[in-house]
């Protein structure tokens, strides 16, 4: 896992879609999963394969809570952001709402390297087992926050605070 | 018995038709917005 410099140029397009979609995700906020950070760190890693976990995330592009031209709207900025990088696939973009754990997983229904542009003004930790076999945790920036890493690996999240994810399959 | 008086006076009529108004135009205020003008001020 390495943590990549933050590129103004390329969060544009994902600030502006935050913004135009701020009328239906206000009210997350207040929501909660109950999860806490205590309990993402007791977490025991599986030993047989979960390539994803069942987590109560918001589509982006998806969700009945936004407008229909919202997610239209928000899926050619993303195709074209998806581009502009150069990546082969946009792999989610959502948001987790606050005190969420995204448990230990490994991504191996779509191996490659990945790389995840993510925003959050609480505390938010990325958890992954190093090639060792060691646990490692990386918290997250005040605000934006660029991570790549080469699937399957071994990960969870934690965050306190409504987080805001936009995930690309870079290189297969 | 005396008839009652069920008229209401035209101050008391447009006291209420003002308060009304009035109320129409109150926005319901949204939980959240200040940490979302928070959020989106941050980003």
């Amino acid at each position: 896992m390495k943590k990549i410099k933050v590129n103004q140029e390329e969060l544009e397009p994902l600030k502006d879609i935050i913004k135009f979609t701020s009328g239906a995700w206000t009210s997350l906020i207040s929501l909660s999963n109950d999860d806490s950070e205590k309990k993402f760190r007791e977490q025991e890693v599986p030993v047989k394969d979960r390539p994803h976990p069942h987590t109560p995330t918001i589509d982006l592009c998806n969700d009945q809570r936004f407008t229909t031209e919202d997610k239209v709207e928000a899926r050619l900025i993303l195709r074209q952001w998806c581009k502009q990088l150069d990546a082969q696939q946009l792999t989610n973009s959502m948001i987790y709402l606050p005190e969420t754990i995204m448990k230990w997983h490994t991504n191996s229904d779509n191996p490659g390297v990945r790389r995840y542009y993510t925003f959050t003004k609480g505390d938010a930790w990325f958890a992954w087992v190093d090639k060792k076999g060691n646990v490692q945790y990386d918290k997250d920036n005040m605000g934006w926050t660029v991570r790549e890493f080469e699937a399957p690996i071994w990960h969870s999240i934690y965050t306190s605070q409504l987080r805001f994810s936009f995930g690309l399959l870079m290189d297969v | 018995m005396s008839d009652e008086d069920t008229t209401i006076d035209n101050d008391k009529l447009k006291s209420i038709v003002d308060t009304m108004s009035i109320a129409e135009y109150i926005e319901p205020e949204i939980e959240g917005e200040e940490e979302s003008a928070d959020i989106i001020g941050s980003l």
